[in-house]
């Protein structure tokens, strides 16, 4: 999936433009971060045809979706695509169940058994979407846009209302789902951690402006200057042979083998400092 | 009092209701979404009969459905005349009615989150698919104002029915007119009977709809 695009749109300090050119392989999970007002939705509606660039270009599978040299617009309703909105989008008349086969009319049986099991919504599935809370919603959400078997799935900060143990199976399902279904994946969050972990192609974005773009370890690599007498907050804990635990600290990440003393204490959320701590970059997952 | 006005008044506003309804539906979806320069020029253009006095509009039809006129010729050689004749009360009250269906409709599209819209085209729907399985049945409440104030509307219209169907029994004369018939005629007390109904009716009605409202806002909360 290659696409350019570029707009004149208000950001925090005024008038710019937002200017992304990209090449995404096939099966590469992308990661749009970047502060609020960055540009990162902006950049999902018009790869989804919501909103028009000024100039712009977006080739998927090797089908031009928008040219606007030539003036090649490719009907939103035709494009196949999953989106997760940042306010859900569910629609408020419909049960669960409805939102579902609203999306889908001839929806997978297998795969709406997978989707109900994995995000938990069974027992939801005769409830309006209006009376669930705004996790429930957010795996509506999630659920609906799989459902499509979309060639492009779009997420807006689709995590942000989920708890960490339902976090923690979807991201590897929706992952693996992409990857067997030949879905491009393209997450937007603000969330550095997120960033880090759920990606293998990070795009960080300011202002519209692309300041930086590839691997999660290069993106957030950390600064030369780091002491190790600071301290920073555990986001994520690998339990293999080498138990790992990834660092947030400031604008960078960082991977520590968990040392002996602290096996099976330390936890996702605790603030450690960083002495006697062997430091390396982080792998993405 | 004679029922027939009071029941002839109920069919118009059936009739008219029900048609202005499908013709505002799409009209209404224009307004709030689409992105054309003439977007003004048309809600002016439906929100006019809100400003206008009714004999104006009415004048104006009448003139435009005059037998010896254009388009009102054709249509009386159609044998479809519109003027002093029912289907001519109608026509008027699509248009005299189009801003009390048409407005609260828009308010209805508008208050709706884009992403609603946006979700169901991105599923591969199409817009009238969208504006009948999504949109309608998000925006109860903007419908049933819709419709009720329609229906009030024309219960009640009297300048624009007077000059274009004038004052036939059983043909077009409704409860405003018959109202009106029966003060100069110093019948006080069958307008008295007419007056209160059209009262009680357009406060029901409004009570109704106030009711619905809260019902509504209840349910969200």
């Amino acid at each position: 999936m290659d696409f350019a695009l570029r707009k004149s749109l208000h950001f925090a300090s005024g008038e710019g433009k937002l200017d992304i050119t990209t090449q995404i392989p096939d099966g590469i999970t992308t990661i749009l971060w970047g502060p609020s007002g960055s540009g990162k939705t902006s950049v999902l509606r018009m790869l989804a045809g919501l909103l028009a660039p000024d100039q712009g270009k977006v080739m998927i599978n090797g089908s031009i979706w928008l040219d606007t040299s030539q003036n090649i617009s490719y009907p939103l309703n035709k494009r196949n695509i999953g989106f997760v909105f940042q306010d859900y989008a569910l629609f408020p008349s419909m049960t669960v169940e409805e939102n579902l086969k609203f999306a889908a009319p001839d929806k997978d049986p297998n795969l709406l058994q997978d989707l109900l099991e994995i995000t938990e919504l069974t027992a939801l599935l005769g409830a309006r979407t209006t009376s669930l809370s705004g996790g429930q919603q957010q795996r509506v959400a999630v659920a609906r846009a799989l459902i499509q078997r979309p060639q492009l799935l779009l997420l807006d900060e689709p995590f942000a209302a989920l708890d960490q143990g339902m976090h923690d199976r979807l991201v590897p399902y929706i992952k693996q789902y992409c990857r067997t279904q030949g879905c491009h994946l393209i997450i937007v969050t603000h969330d550095m951690a997120d960033a880090c972990l759920l990606g293998e192609h990070v795009i960080h974005l300011q202002e519209g402006r692309v300041i930086k773009k590839g691997p999660p370890r290069e993106v957030f690599a950390a600064g030369q200057n780091l002491h190790n007498s600071a301290s920073g907050k555990v986001i994520h804990i690998t339990h293999d042979n080498q138990p790992t635990a990834t660092i947030l600290l400031d604008s960078s990440l960082l991977e520590i083998s968990v040392p002996q003393q602290l096996l099976g204490k330390l936890q996702v959320g605790d603030l450690v400092a960083l002495d006697s701590f062997s430091i390396r970059p982080p792998t993405p997952t | 009092m004679e029922i027939a006005p009071l029941l002839l008044s109920l069919r118009l506003a059936v009739v008219t209701t029900f048609l202005l309804f499908w013709i505002s539906l799409p009209l209404a979806h224009w307004i709030a979404f689409a992105d054309s320069r003439f977007r003004s020029v048309v809600q002016a253009l439906v929100a006019l009969p809100l400003v206008l006095p009714p004999t104006v509009l009415g004048f104006y039809l009448l003139v435009a459905f005059s037998p010896s006129q254009g388009l009102g010729r054709v249509l009386s050689n159609m044998e479809f005349p519109l003027v002093f004749s029912f289907s001519g009360l109608v026509v008027a009250s699509l248009i005299y009615s189009l801003p009390f269906m048409v407005q609260p409709l828009v308010s209805g599209f508008r208050q709706l989150p884009s992403s609603l819209r946006e979700a169901s085209l991105l599923m591969g729907k199409s817009s009238f698919t969208t504006l009948i399985r999504v949109l309608l049945p998000s925006m109860k409440g903007a419908v049933l104002t819709a419709l009720v104030l329609t229906f009030a509307s024309v219960i009640g219209e009297f300048g624009v029915v007077l000059m274009i169907g004038g004052n036939i029994a059983g043909e077009t004369r409704v409860a405003s007119i018959a109202l009106y018939d029966r003060v100069e005629a110093l019948d006080y007390a069958a307008a008295h009977s007419y007056a209160l109904v059209l009262l009680l009716f357009s406060f029901l009605a409004l009570l109704f709809l106030f009711s619905y409202d809260r019902k509504l806002k209840n349910i969200r909360s």
